[in-house]
């Protein structure tokens, strides 16, 4: 249940990120780094718990 | 200062702080991942240093799961030996075979331990849980899962058997709970039994061909040593990373303000709002599954 909410809130944060930057023409390779490695570092995180 | 560029954004190119740039972002990832390959190796090495101590009591969990029937208007089970029996040979067959499920790799089925523990039943259930601490939270959990609430509720069910049981599971000390429900037969019923929530009619060669699995019985009572509880490690590391990335995200804001300065770059209060939820599912979450 932790895993399907944080999955979902991760793929909100990926695509809003990804609408916002491209809008704005500020989508820059080290900016979608940003957003990439913290949603890999939080699931990373929680797998580490559950599993 | 070179070392405050590991903190502060840049002073003459205001770039973000290395801890919450990319190249942070990727150092935390490899460490973790390094943290969990160590807890692998340790548990490969060294069996039985990582794991779990728990508090679980075998009579606590029938008066808990007895609270729960009456709650519900049910007549309450009786504990059984010989379904104490199988649940304890349920698992240690679960160590001794290295696997998490209800049905072994060998092919041994979850009515093979009830029928060779010398219980002959109309119908028959099976609940499992590894990996808690307390006796109230493992009730809960199964509580909380439909399939397994609908065992525990049976209104079939008469006998009850339990073992609790340590040993080590893929390298890392667990603590299992086996829970087996049972109406003795009395009645010439084919005999069923309740699997994750799927009614399987035991086969009739079964039956027949009664299996004989040579296992010697030990009840293990869970110890309270104190080990190493790779789960409370990876928690407690992960809440202080998400902690240091969040302050040094607030400390980059208010540098940026006060220097009145406009930067692209990605939003720290997408960020913060994600880092947020990943702080409230690391406190909610617990290593305890059930099956």
């Amino acid at each position: 249940m932790i895993l399907k909410i944080l999955s979902i809130g991760i793929l909100i944060y990926l695509l809003w990120a990804l609408f916002h930057h491209k809008r704005n023409k500020s989508l820059t390779l080290p900016i979608f780094l940003e957003y990439l490695l913290t949603a890999i570092l939080v699931l990373i995180l929680i797998l580490g718990v559950i599993y | 200062m070179v070392w405050q560029n590991w903190f502060l954004p840049h002073k003459d190119t205001h770039k973000k702080a290395h801890l919450i740039s990319w190249e942070g972002l990727v150092i935390y990832i490899l460490l973790f991942i390094l943290l969990q390959v160590g807890f692998s190796i340790v548990g490969y090495v060294e069996p039985g240093v990582l794991g779990i101590a728990g508090n679980i009591d075998q009579k606590k969990l029938i008066e808990l799961t007895n609270i729960e029937r009456q709650k519900k208007g049910l007549p309450p089970v009786s504990e059984n030996g010989a379904l104490d029996q199988a649940a304890a040979a349920k698992a240690q067959n679960m160590f001794s075979e290295n696997y998490w499920a209800h049905f072994a790799p060998s092919g041994k089925t979850p009515w093979d331990f009830i029928l060779n523990a010398g219980y002959k039943f109309t119908f028959a259930g099976e609940n499992l849980a590894k990996n808690f601490t307390s006796s109230d939270a493992v009730v809960k959990a199964w509580m909380a899962s439909p399939t397994h609430r609908d065992n525990l509720l049976n209104p079939k069910y008469q006998d009850i058997g339990i073992a609790v049981a340590e040993g080590n599971l893929n390298g890392q000390k667990t603590i299992l709970v086996v829970q087996e429900f049972g109406t003795a037969s009395n009645i010439a019923a084919k005999p069923s039994m309740e699997v994750q929530g799927r009614q399987i009619t035991v086969p009739e060669e079964d039956l027949t061909n009664k299996p004989t699995l040579a296992l010697t019985v030990t009840e293990t009572r869970p110890n309270t040593n104190v080990l190493i509880n790779p789960y409370a490690v990876s928690k407690v590391a992960g809440l202080s990373v998400i902690f240091l990335i969040a302050i040094l995200l607030t400390v980059d804001v208010w540098v940026l303000k006060r220097r009145g300065v406009f930067r692209f770059t990605s939003h720290n209060i997408a960020h913060m709002a994600l880092l947020s939820l990943a702080a409230g599912s690391l406190f909610m979450a617990s290593p305890g599954a059930i099956l």
